[in-house]
């Protein structure tokens, strides 16, 4: 009995250390990510730029011209969030994260916590940088989230992940993070583009108004923009559990593919 | 004889290229196991498999008589490797750096802090502690590179070229550290292109050479082996590889 | 011309790993010429608008004017937000129509009328932006992007030290500069020969080939003289990159590279005109109209900036590697 006791606190005490480890690790990764003032500025100061620019450009169409910066506070946020995932590539493979990522590879940790933290703290890193962009946003341009902010913002959460662990796979996959950089944020600014994130599509005929219905991008900004001016939460859900089966695939994807060769 | 580390029959291919051709050696508690060999020569890949970074096509790795595989974990705990990079995050202090990859070994609180401050010392950088490794010059970050990896106080530690591009006050320095790491009970295998530097810490020396080993003993029975008593460890060394130049 | 081809002929090695990304992105600049094409013929209608009614047979038909879609409930407020519909109109039982709209009581009344009488005749909407001004704005920013990444040999000279080691040699920095400068724009030529053949396939493009090559190589040196004074500012090349693509993005919608700029406020319109895009596409404007001479400042505005930005790159480089007294 007392074997067992003891066998089974090792057990514990080698899982508790092993959160612990990840945790240290985890908190670096995030660390590093708010120490870059570009990536900062990025993910918050360029997205308001952008929704008072487009507001303003656009606020024409409007009567109200709260609608026009309504409209783009939400398309770029979610514009954003997706984005994040080039945040992750920056985090996971840019030359200076590699050498010392490498000491990590030698330590207990393993190879698990390499790509995984860096995607956890990407997400985390995007998605305070978006909901604190809301922060400031919505008070100031007298926008409201509608009846369920907190349902608006947990939202958020999965969208980052998955787009996260999307850049970390694609790390994965090229092993460079210049090539998933380019090639992420082309395929991301098309789909936002066709999702109409700049501007709506849907009077342009039913080619493009179908290619544009076509568009993930699309497809979570109406689950955002329900959410908020219509107070209909009936794609939460789709969006959250899509979202978060998204980011297991490719989470599991990259511990498929992800070898620490690639770091030596 | 209780070996620390065997290493045995490693095999390792890169496509078509054949790098590890059976390499073989043992590494006992508390000696310092010079691993020489010319550019190319398969020391990187052996040390690579040696530290679980990189798995073998065949052979075995045992650590106290154990596969490593099989505790990865357990075994990484006790041991400690020095890339021939600098490894370090450049915009952090040097006590945050070696806190931080510390802690990686399963210490924290009290046990942490005495082990960052130990390592400190050992490093002859406790006054320079609280600043950012941007800051130092090569021969400190040399320093804090072995610090880092050496701060858990592991029973065996992987040193790749340690001394490369710094000062020879650094390398004494460096030199007389592992020493007091040895005596301590700290195993060491070292890779260097420095010979004065094996002759100077090594008890044992294994040279390597196009994917095997070429032969082992200490400086002294080396010398008698291949050459004269009163020839270099370089001479040794060109003797047993050749002068033509590699890769 | 030693450096220059020496430099040229590495760089095209270097920027071989990275052949898949540039041709993905040489495809959707591609695309959005086809866009633009697109987006110039088409008849846009004036107004989408969602018809309630639970008698599909009484709505009124659709026209090149206005699309009518019957729908048996009234669309949300987020699908008016997202302009799935510009206004729901509910038949009353006196016969009037109640308009909801965002877009205010104009378009309320347009609607109105519309709705009556979807074949009416309207003034012509929107400005007289024809294909050629489209494609040179939605060439813009992708043709800037473009010049952005294809620098990367430079941004990684600069960030690796290695070009510490070409300021130590006897070769000309201006040389070397001159060569990257021109891999950025050898890097256009796909977009310039499927403009080519689109015009051999009897497209109209709005432009001769020639016109469509100046205006590229103008957009091209802007953009690379941007790249290189920020990645002279900034020593992180994923962070220059981010910076200097976010730079263009801004830079180019608030120029009116996708539509136009007439009617929006005079502090959009004021800030609009100091950016070198706002200038090249009045610049393309008085090209399509004929009427170029008068709008030749606009070109000069370009180029000045376009030296000014290479001109700042080229001392803080010298001022950086070659520590003139």
């Amino acid at each position: 009995m007392e074997t067992i006791a003891i066998q089974a606190r090792c057990v514990t005490e080698t899982r508790w250390a092993g959160i612990r480890r990840f945790g240290t690790i985890f908190r670096m990764d995030i660390e590093n990510d708010f120490r870059n003032p570009v990536l900062v500025g990025y993910n918050t100061v360029l997205a308001v730029l952008l929704i008072l620019i487009m507001g303003s450009l656009v606020g024409g169409l409007f009567a109200d011209q709260s609608d026009a910066f309504a409209y783009y506070t939400i398309t770029f946020c979610v514009f954003g969030m997706l984005m994040t995932c080039t945040t992750a590539a920056n985090s996971f493979m840019e030359r200076d994260i590699r050498r010392p990522n490498l000491r990590i590879i030698h330590s207990p940790a393993g190879a698990f916590p390499i790509h995984f933290s860096k995607t956890l703290a990407s997400a985390t890193f995007g998605y305070i940088c978006h909901v604190g962009l809301l922060l400031v946003v919505c008070p100031l341009l007298g926008m409201s989230l509608g009846e369920s902010p907190l349902l608006f913002v947990a939202l958020m959460a999965p969208v980052e992940l998955a787009s996260a662990a999307l850049g970390t796979f694609f790390c994965c996959v090229f092993r460079c993070e210049e090539t998933t950089n380019m090639l992420l944020s082309t395929v991301v600014e098309l789909m936002s583009v066709l999702g109409g994130t700049f501007f709506s599509l849907d009077g342009m005929g039913d080619i493009i108004a179908g290619l544009s219905a076509a568009s993930p991008v699309r497809w979570l900004d109406d689950a955002f923009f329900r959410l908020a001016f219509d107070g209909d939460a009936a794609l939460v859900m789709p969006v959250f559990l899509g979202a978060v089966a998204v980011a297991a695939l490719f989470v599991a994807g990259s511990c498929l593919l992800f070898k620490t060769e690639d770091y030596l | 004889m209780n070996e620390l580390l065997s290493v045995k029959e490693l095999e390792k291919s890169f496509g078509d290229k054949h790098v590890l051709k059976g390499i073989g050696f043992d590494v006992r508690p508390g000696e310092v196991l010079a691993l020489l060999g010319p550019n190319g020569a398969g020391k990187s890949t052996t040390i690579n498999i040696v530290s679980a970074a990189l798995q073998a096509d065949s052979g075995q790795v045992l650590f106290k008589g154990k596969p490593i595989r099989g505790q990865i974990k357990t075994y990484k705990q006790r041991l400690g490797v020095v890339p021939q990079d600098i490894c370090l995050y450049e915009e952090l202090t040097a006590r945050r750096n070696l806190s931080f990859f510390t802690s990686l070994y399963g210490l924290h609180g009290d046990d942490l802090e005495e082990a960052v401050d130990r390592a400190l010392e050992l490093a002859g950088l406790a006054d320079r502690a609280d600043d950012r490794v941007k800051t130092f010059s090569g021969g400190m970050k040399r320093r804090l590179n072995i610090a880092c990896s050496i701060a858990h106080d592991p029973e065996l530690a992987i040193m790749d070229e340690p001394t490369v591009g710094i000062d020879p006050q650094s390398r004494n320095h460096i030199l007389e550290s592992i020493g007091d790491l040895r005596a301590n009970g700290m195993a060491v295998i070292y890779t260097t292109h420095y010979m004065e530097e094996v002759e100077a810490i090594a008890d044992r020396i294994v040279v390597i050479d196009h994917g095997s080993v070429i032969a082992t003993g200490t400086s002294d029975s080396l010398k008698n082996d291949y050459a004269t008593s009163d020839a270099s460890l370089e001479d040794v060394f060109l003797k047993l590889t050749g002068r033509t130049l590699r890769d | 011309m030693r450096t220059f081809i020496a430099v040229f002929g590495n760089n095209i090695h270097r920027l071989r790993p990275y052949v898949a990304s540039l041709a993905v992105i040489t495809l959707v600049t591609i695309g959005s010429i086809w866009a633009a094409v697109f987006v110039t013929g088409l008849q846009q209608t004036r107004a989408h608008v969602a018809y309630v009614t639970s008698d599909v047979a009484s709505a009124p038909a659709s026209s090149e004017q206005i699309t009518i879609t019957p729908v048996s409930t009234a669309p949300s407020r987020s699908q008016l937000m997202c302009q799935r519909y510009d206004a729901s109109v509910t038949p009353q039982a006196d016969g009037s129509l109640a308009v909801t709209t965002l877009r205010g009581d104009d378009f309320a009344q347009l609607v109105r009328m519309l709705v009556a009488n979807p074949n009416a005749e309207l003034p012509p909407s929107g400005t007289d932006r024809g294909t050629g001004v489209n494609v040179v704005g939605f060439l813009m920013m992708f043709l800037l992007n473009i010049s952005l990444s294809c620098l990367i040999p430079f941004a990684e000279d600069r960030e690796k030290g290695m070009l510490s080691r070409v300021a130590e040699t006897p070769a000309s920095l201006i040389a070397y500069l001159t060569a990257n400068v021109m891999l950025c724009l050898l890097l256009m030529t796909p977009e310039l020969v499927a403009i080519a053949l689109m015009e051999l396939a009897g497209i109209d493009l709005g432009f001769p080939l020639a016109t469509f090559a100046g205006l590229m190589l103008v957009i091209g040196l802007l953009g690379t003289a941007l790249s290189l004074l920020v990645h002279m500012l900034i020593r992180k090349s994923d962070d220059a990159s981010m910076l200097g693509s976010a730079i263009v993005m801004l830079t180019s919608l608030f120029s009116g590279t996708f539509f136009s700029m007439d009617g929006t406020n005079k502090v959009v319109a004021a800030i609009s005109n100091v950016l070198p895009q706002h200038a090249l596409m009045d610049f393309a404007t008085a090209l399509q109209n004929g009427t170029a001479g008068a709008q030749i400042g606009s070109l000069v505005f370009v180029l000045v900036v376009t030296a000014a930005m290479a001109g700042a790159a080229l001392v803080i480089l010298r001022r950086t590697y070659l520590r003139l007294s």
